[in-house]
């Protein structure tokens, strides 16, 4: 049985920039590779937003950190930000320990990232939402 | 009561981290250890067996323990190039590539050494049992 995490887009029509993942299952240092691919073949160019909703992440190693790391330093490059929700206690310990916590904007659920979002005047609300 | 103490349980470190977990935390359960101090211990050796995988020769074993005191987990690889100097005080930057592991261990463990011989590195992870 090794490791397995998931990955699910949630779109949301009010943020078309803004492109929100839910992780499952555990992440580690034999898949962090693979969902790092997958998470940038999901990220369109247009992307200004990334809302992570680790919820239902119920492991994440270092080198899983540091692949969210990775996945922060695309979409800040291009002027957009990245948020984490629903860290439980155990991932959030390993955030804390690492230092890496004060990379990420950090909200308790996917809702309030996502309504965070929408209250902020960026980029985000488009012209095309007008 | 006190559980014999001889009783030594060993793993491969293999690819498979998820069942290395998984055996661990069932060990460290039945050790006497609850709540987040598994969950300490389990992140503490999931380090250790990314760090045999990476710098260790890639191959190596864990083998966990009760002394009496303490729950001790040994993971030992077949380079032997971690030495007890490697062992963190400080909290490696945020760009650094390597360190976190150890540094890790060194926050969610008890007592964390190491010793180097004869082409062998063996890190020692020790957690205080609950009193009986």
């Amino acid at each position: 049985m090794t490791a397995a995490v998931s990955l699910a887009t949630y779109p949301d029509d009010t943020l078309p920039q803004t492109l929100i993942l839910a992780l499952e299952g555990q992440l580690d240092y034999t898949n962090a590779e693979q969902l790092r691919e997958r998470a940038v073949h999901l990220l369109a160019d247009d992307h200004r937003s990334l809302i992570l909703d680790l919820s239902e992440l119920t492991f994440c190693d270092s080198t899983g950190i540091r692949i969210l790391l990775a996945l922060r330093t695309l979409i800040t490059a291009r002027g957009g930000s990245i948020s984490v929700a629903g860290l439980g206690p155990r991932l959030l310990k390993i955030f804390q320990v690492t230092g890496l916590v004060q990379f990420f904007a950090v909200q308790p659920t996917r809702a309030d990232a996502v309504a965070l979002l929408r209250a902020a005047p960026s980029a985000d609300q488009s012209p095309s939402a007008g | 009561m006190f559980v014999s103490t001889d009783w030594r349980e060993h793993w491969p470190i293999t690819a498979d981290l998820a069942l290395l977990r998984e055996q661990l935390h069932q060990h460290a359960a039945d050790a006497g250890l609850t709540g987040e101090r598994i969950d300490d211990l389990v992140i503490s050796v999931n380090e250790a067996a990314i760090n045999v995988l990476e710098h260790g020769g890639g191959s190596g074993s864990v083998s966990a323990w009760n002394d009496g005191t303490h729950l001790v987990v040994e993971v030992a690889d077949t380079a032997g190039l971690l030495t007890p100097q490697d062992l963190r005080h400080q909290r490696p930057s945020p760009g650094a590539t390597r360190g976190f592991g150890l540094w890790v261990m060194s926050q969610l463990c008890d007592e964390v050494a190491v010793d180097q011989e004869s082409g062998r590195s063996r890190l020692q992870l020790r957690m205080r049992l609950p009193a009986h």
